[in-house]
């Protein structure tokens, strides 16, 4: 009762599309039909009582009927609930130890009004719920046991589950009808921002810089998935999504990123871009809701047949992309792939020995990259393996090493950086210079130079 | 003396990303020198020990290895009754691709398993390989008299 008013009230209130509240989870028409569910178990003599009495004697799963030839997933109409119940078949001592003789005379009743139909194989029949379990009675043993399922179909048991199943469908079709959406919106900014934010020598109007620090506090935000190693990089929930995005706003506007933009189309990008992460929270957040929704439904479901439905129903459904969450994950895959690895981030470029943009880049023969003082300061030392791969690699590189590809690359897109690494390595050499005259006069060892 | 960004860009990491167990604070007036505590690994002689360390860059770093000792008194074949630290990575086999935070994970991960056959402290790692029970139960003791404080 109170669920079904929060929810639909959360429906309302949060502004979703109309097509959006026409597929969320009919969860009234659900409960009705597990009203429904407890007519008929109960017209065949099974209160919820007797069924949790029955798996709890057995310690088997009274609802393995759903389907034990699980369908393709998707395929939600071709599944069929059944009540299986697995009966002795030689055996003719009745029914085992505790049940209630109310129970144990529901349970005969019910499997002699449907040994009418199945076939019998040895006359009397006793109900022996989940005997593969083997409870070993002694009796049995010795007659060879021969078991027998009696299925007894639950019609508005499967009614309610091809409700569910079918609401889940539809949820599903929206989710990825809005995925597909956001994905374009998301390939369209990308294509417009590498636009705006082309190197100068392409554009006059840059907004290289800017951009790129946008992007770098939008990854270092860790929005949707955590970018910390040590919380596994894990999916946020919706809520601490929103804060992260809260957070990434206000870092853009304390440092004043919409300022520096001198393309007036970037503001409106940015406009845009943020927009498109307000919606992935949205969808996040309609998907959260109906989650709930699903596991309440499935909850009281349980509590009313003991049915034992939640266990096996999210299985049943596990592939299915409503449930799987991967929404987030997808998305942000396109955003890296399509939008922000669009505009090359420095920490990729660093060296991995002094952390500054490796300018002018040498390439060893094991391809692993240093900036050409760290090269030659490695040289000098006589370290002969490489850094990286302890290659034997160093002491063979000369000029030819130097990727000039990679140069100029990093000459366009790190105009700044690089620059200011070049005179920092100009700067070094020449203390380098004087110390080696200093030391020349004073008599000093020449190898100290590189210390 | 201006601090080299391959330190800053350490430490600034050390501090946002701090590896479980391991704690590392450069001193304010010397930003080379660093403070470190690691806490023994689960199922280790030293488990439940808080074990100090020093940790200096020496002004050619990360070209030679940083410089590191145990503060804290420890029982361990590897590590001398200076504190001094036989490991491979510190000496010859240092790369200046290695970072401060691995070479602490590798001192760790030495706690986890001694070598007495590459032994630093040679009574200690004789004893390891004679008896090993009691060498452990002495790096027990030693764990509890001294670093649990
Ligand atoms: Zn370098
Ligand atoms: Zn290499």
């Amino acid at each position: 009762m109170k669920f079904a008013h929060s929810f639909s009230q959360v429906l309302e209130e949060e502004d979703f599309p109309a097509d959006w509240q026409a597929a969320a989870i009919r969860y009234r028409q659900l409960k009705k039909c597990i009203k429904k569910v407890q007519k008929e178990l109960s017209e065949l003599g099974l209160t919820a009582e007797i069924l949790k009495s029955l798996v709890k004697q057995s310690g088997a799963m009274m609802a393995s009927e759903e389907g034990e030839s699980t369908p393709k997933p998707g395929t939600v109409q071709s599944f069929q609930p059944k009540l299986v119940l697995t009966i002795d078949a030689v055996d003719g001592i009745p029914l085992d130890i505790n049940f209630s003789e109310e129970t144990r005379r529901s349970l005969e009743n019910l499997v002699r009004k449907n040994t009418q139909t199945t076939e019998v194989e040895d006359g009397f029949q006793s109900i022996e719920v989940g005997s593969s379990q083997g409870e070993t009675r002694p009796a049995c043993v010795r007659f060879g046991r021969s078991v027998k399922n009696i299925e007894i179909t639950l019609c508005s048991d499967s009614e309610f589950f091809h409700l569910l199943t079918s609401e889940l469908t539809s949820l599903e079709a929206l989710q990825s009808r809005a995925e597909g959406e956001i994905k374009s919106n998301v390939v369209a900014i990308g294509g417009a921002v590498t636009g705006v934010a082309a190197p100068k020598s392409a554009n006059s109007k840059s907004d290289l810089y800017p951009w790129r620090e946008i992007f770098r506090i939008y990854v270092e935000s860790g929005i949707f998935f955590s970018n910390r190693e040590s919380e596994n990089h894990q999916e946020r929930t919706v809520e601490k999504a929103q804060e992260q995005l809260a957070l990434f706003n206000s870092e853009i506007h304390r440092l004043g990123l919409g300022t520096k933009f001198k393309n007036p189309c970037s503001l409106h990008l940015l406009r845009r871009f943020i927009g498109v992460n307000m919606d992935v929270l949205r969808v996040m957040r309609f998907q959260a809701i109906n989650k709930l929704a699903m596991t309440k439904i499935l909850k009281k479901f349980d509590k009313r047949t003991a049915l034992g439905a939640r266990e096996i129903f999210p299985e049943f459904i596990a592939s299915d992309s409503f449930l799987a969450s991967h929404l987030a994950r997808a998305i942000c895959y396109t955003m890296s792939s399509s939008l922000l690895n669009l505009i090359p981030q420095l920490d990729n470029y660093l060296c991995p020995i002094c952390s500054s943009i490796s300018v002018k880049p040498v390439r060893l023969s094991c391809s692993h990259v240093f900036c050409v003082r760290c090269l030659v300061k490695l040289q000098r030392a006589q370290k002969r393996s490489c850094p990286m791969c302890r290659r034997d690699a160093v002491l063979e590189a000369d000029s030819s090493n130097l990727d000039l590809s990679l140069l100029s690359f990093l000459k366009e897109y790190f105009p700044k950086e690089a620059k200011l690494k070049q005179q920092e390595n100009e700067r070094e050499v020449a203390m380098e210079q004087w110390k080696a005259v200093h030391n020349d006069i004073f008599g000093g060892p020449k190898d100290c130079v590189i210390s | 003396m201006s601090l080299p960004k391959r330190i800053i860009k350490e430490t600034e990491r050390l501090v946002a990303e701090p590896v479980p167990g391991i704690n590392a604070v450069p001193h304010d007036d010397n930003l080379r020198y660093f403070d470190v505590t690691i806490h023994g690994p689960a199922q280790s002689p030293y488990e439940g020990g808080i074990f100090r360390l020093e940790l200096f860059l020496p002004e050619d770093y990360p070209m030679t290895p940083p410089k590191i000792r145990f503060l804290t008194k420890i029982y361990h074949p590897n590590i001398d009754k200076l504190g001094r630290i036989c490991l491979d990575v510190l000496k010859g086999n240092w790369s200046p691709a290695l970072q401060i935070r691995t070479i602490l994970l590798s001192i760790q991960a030495l706690l986890g398993a001694p070598n007495p056959d590459d032994p630093l402290a040679n009574d200690v790692a004789q004893r390891w390989k004679e008896d090993e029970p009691a060498a452990i139960q002495t790096a027990r003791d030693w764990t509890r008299t001294h670093a649990m404080v």
